[in-house]
């Protein structure tokens, strides 16, 4: 504890011998800060609703979107065979086209809404890469409105 | 039962604010009378509790409908299994049973050392009974288990059927046991910021709690993700979920701890850093609560929303202020013993995994908590998914594996070449002749070369140690090689438990790098006396039958399996109709082997069953991780294990204490 040290030993307030450390220290903690900021330009997507993606008209095609509304059940299309799944997200008024290349998630029909990732092409469908099932909540579903409230894990991913 | 539960859930709280506040002034005051009167007042918050987990309990099995928790989280056609464990399935029940945990921990702890530390532990008793009665104000004004509905529903609307698994009965329970293990070593460290003796006391007091909260927290962990595993039907184990990612943080940071406290009982050093970690996991474990109940975050884990978020963002805020401001009171007191020597020392990997453990939590912190932030400075959402993830924790992990197998060799203060040599050159050739096999055996991916040989250098280096200290330990006693080993092992559990633990981590990572970089996916739709083939497995689509059980309509194909021409076997992947919540269920068929599973979905069916259509993954490897996993946590039962070296340690300190005690 004790040891003293001398004023040219110093830098500021730590001493010389342990500036290596925090330099060492310092690149490292830079080089975890750079890989986070570099990995969130690559991966990002922008979280909007179907209006906001209508209203940006031709602007949408080809980023990243990560959109969420309601499914209109009675639009769903599963064709096994091809394992293509399609159905209309809709928001007051708005519809958004959106197909599915894989395996149909079991809770989609039980869904208040879904989250889907994915690119809008030239025709307006959006590509889903992944979906999101959301389903209703037990403090805002009444009681005998059907569906139990999953407490944990309850769609499928990716 | 409702009237039981809510007169019981008050007194709880009126008895944990009394304890807490009893406790504060008997060790301020100086009263010993205080300090036993706020025990035995947690004593009673246990029983209380106690109490109100039985009479929930009791409504659940009694199917008292009356009540809201019960209708909403069970029915009568559940199993008494499930209606029993329905007990934490729902929010306000999770509530209950964390603060019921915490009055256990708590009236052990306070049992424990009722006659010791007369400095320490009513301030312990005061910081553990302030955090029950924040969650008892939770369950009394908030999220109240017994509220009471104002009709009476003929049935509950039951258990979603996914959680109708033993595994995901095991989950959540698991988790909070590690979430509220750690409110004991923060507890104590609040003691020791409060009353000065900010010594290494606290850390080597609460070892065995950190462990097994530690130890709850990774079985939490790993069972959530053998449960998504085999039950949710998309092939992977990890989804970098948000309410997955709250369970991760405080992973990280108390792995941290756990590593970082040795350093402060082996040469004083980062005392300040080490209140921070604890202090990190605890709010950590907090706001994981926070984040998945706030609904502020879209995760699969469609949890209620509620007002709890608020609750809990205030005390999070709380702890952090508190804490910081104890800090900066004992500042003074706080200053290391020793300096860094060397930077090829263990200190400094231990300082390297501390920075990367914690470079680790922030990167899943940022990427958690994004959407928010993004939100609030640039007004739209932006949100990150697996692929962020991937790619910062990707290295980070790598990182941490090399230091896993680099640090332990490594001398306290300075290492010297011929150390170095003598320790890392053998297995560093080996490994690096092992990527190079590995390369000419036709892996391409760089980063899996290097993340397999990086495996198993840290595995050849464990294994030396092993060989080393049991070919001592024979020299020294003479016993034969398992009998050394053992003695070994029983004379330093903590370390070698630890060693276990690396090892098993190590199949852990191999288990991922493997279903990571070699996951080969296929789907195929196959009239009856069809095949498909993936990688070197052929599938035959046998027949398709679809029958109705008690509780579901069941749709199965039967598929048989040949890898390179040999016949395997049958798999029957299903898709099941749940009737009464009309809700489907995909029961995934899963094939494993020490090389790989074969993992196959009935993504659908047509032609009355005549054409089905299948998804099929191989995941390599994949098996490891559960053995890994399962390795671990019997590394971490080895360190637990009472040790009579750490006793006498204990007892050191005790009766140093005790002498402190008579000298003033």
């Amino acid at each position: 504890m004790g040891e003293i040290v001398k004023p040219q030993d110093r830098i500021g307030p730590f001493r010389k011998s342990q500036l290596k450390f925090l330099v060492g220290g310092g690149i490292i903690i830079l080089a975890i800060l750079l890989l986070i900021a570099n990995s969130f330009r690559g991966t990002g997507a922008y979280y909007i609703t179907v209006s906001e993606l209508n209203a940006k008209g031709a602007d949408a095609i080809g980023r990243s979107w990560r959109i969420s509304g309601p499914v209109d059940k009675e639009s769903v299309q599963y064709d096994a065979s091809a394992l293509t799944l399609k159905f209309d997200m809709t928001e007051d008024g708005h519809r958004l086209p959106v197909v599915y290349h894989d395996v149909m998630p079991d809770l989609l029909m039980k869904s208040t809404s879904v989250i889907v990732e994915g690119r809008i092409d030239q025709s307006g469908v959006f590509e889903a890469s992944s979906i999101l099932v959301k389903c209703p909540s037990k403090y805002e579903s009444q009681l005998d409105a059907g569906q139990e409230v999953p407490p944990d894990h309850t769609g499928s991913a990716s | 039962m409702a009237n039981v539960g809510h007169v019981a859930l008050l007194l709880s709280l009126g008895l944990a604010a009394y304890a807490s506040v009893a406790t504060f002034l008997g060790a301020k005051q100086k009263l010993p009378e205080l300090w036993k009167s706020g025990r035995h007042a947690s004593w009673a918050v246990l029983a209380m509790t106690s109490i109100a987990v039985v009479a929930l309990g009791y409504a659940l099995l009694s199917h008292d409908f009356s009540i809201r928790y019960v209708a909403e989280h069970s029915n009568r056609d559940m199993p008494l299994f499930y209606t029993l464990t329905a007990l934490w399935g729902g929010q306000a029940g999770s509530l209950l049973f964390w603060a019921w945990l915490l009055s256990l921990f708590s009236a052990i702890v306070l049992w424990q050392h009722r006659n010791d530390y007369p400095e320490l532990m009513p301030l312990v008793a005061s910081t553990l009974m302030a955090v029950e009665s924040f969650f008892l104000i939770v369950l009394n004004f908030e999220a109240n288990p017994f509220q009471q509905l104002s009709f009476l529903p003929a049935d509950g609307q039951g258990l979603n059927p996914l959680l109708q698994n033993p595994g995901m009965v095991m989950h959540p329970p698991t988790l909070y046991a590690g979430f509220v293990g750690f409110t004991v070593p923060f507890a104590f460290a609040i003691a020791a910021l409060a009353s000065g003796r900010v010594g290494a006391g606290w850390i080597r007091l609460t070892r065995r709690w950190t462990l097994i909260a530690w130890l709850f927290l990774s079985l939490g962990i790993l069972l959530g993700a053998n449960w998504a595993y085999n039950e949710l039907g998309w092939g992977g184990y990890w989804a970098w979920d948000p309410v997955e990612n709250a369970s991760f943080m405080p992973w990280l940071t108390g792995t941290a701890f756990l590593h970082s406290v040795m350093i402060q009982e082996h040469r004083g050093m980062l005392k300040v850093w080490n209140f921070i970690l604890i202090l990190l996991t605890f709010t950590l474990a907090l706001f994981g609560t926070f984040l998945t109940r706030s609904g502020v975050i879209d995760s699969v884990h469609a949890f209620a929303t509620s007002n709890i978020g608020t609750y809990f963002l205030a005390f999070i805020a709380l702890v952090l202020l508190g804490t910081l401001a104890l800090l900066y009171e004992r500042w003074d007191d706080l200053k290391s013993d020793n300096t860094l020597d060397s930077m090829v020392s263990r200190e400094s990997a231990f300082l390297l995994n501390n920075i990367v453990f914690v470079g680790a939590a922030f990167a899943v912190f940022c990427g958690t908590v994004y959407p928010v932030v993004s939100e609030l400075v640039t007004g739209s959402k932006i949100v990150v998914g697996p692929p962020f993830f991937n790619r910062v924790e990707g290295p980070i992990f790598l990182v941490m594996v090399i230091l896993m197998g680099v640090a332990p060799l490594l001398p306290w203060r300075r290492a010297s070449r011929e150390h170095l040599m003598r320790n890392f050159l053998v297995p560093l050739i080996l490994s690096l002749v092992a990527g190079l096999l590995l390369t000419l055996l036709g892996t391409r991916e760089v980063w899996a070369v290097v993340a397999f040989s990086v495996t198993f250098f840290v595995a050849l280096t464990i294994l030396i140690e092993y060989y080393r200290g049991t070919r001592a330990q024979i020299k020294r006693s003479g016993d034969n090689p398992v009998r050394a080993l053992y003695t070994l092992v029983q004379k330093n559990r903590r370390r070698y438990g630890g060693y276990v633990i690396h090892l098993g981590v190590v199949l852990m990572a191999v288990g991922i790098v493997g279903s990571t970089f070699y996951r080969v996916e296929s789907e195929a739709t196959l009239a009856q006396g069809e095949s498909m083939s993936v990688g070197n497995y052929l599938l035959q689509f046998d027949q398709f039958a679809s029958y109705p059980t008690q509780n579901m309509q069941v749709h199965a194909a039967t598929v048989t399996i040949y890898e390179n021409g040999r016949y395997l076997g049958q798999v029957v992947p299903e898709k099941n109709l749940y009737i009464a919540s009309s809700q489907p269920m995909t029961e995934v068929a899963i094939r494993t082997t020490a090389k790989e599973d074969l993992y196959v979905i009935l993504a659908g069916w047509s032609n009355k069953g005549n054409n089905v259509t299948l998804k099929v993954f191989i995941n390599p490897l994949v098996v490891w991780l559960w053995i890994g996993g399962a390795i671990l946590i019997l590394g971490t039962l080895v360190a637990l294990w009472p040790d009579p070296r750490e006793e006498r340690v204990l007892a050191r300190i005790r009766s140093r204490e005790l002498a402190w005690e008579t000298v003033r």
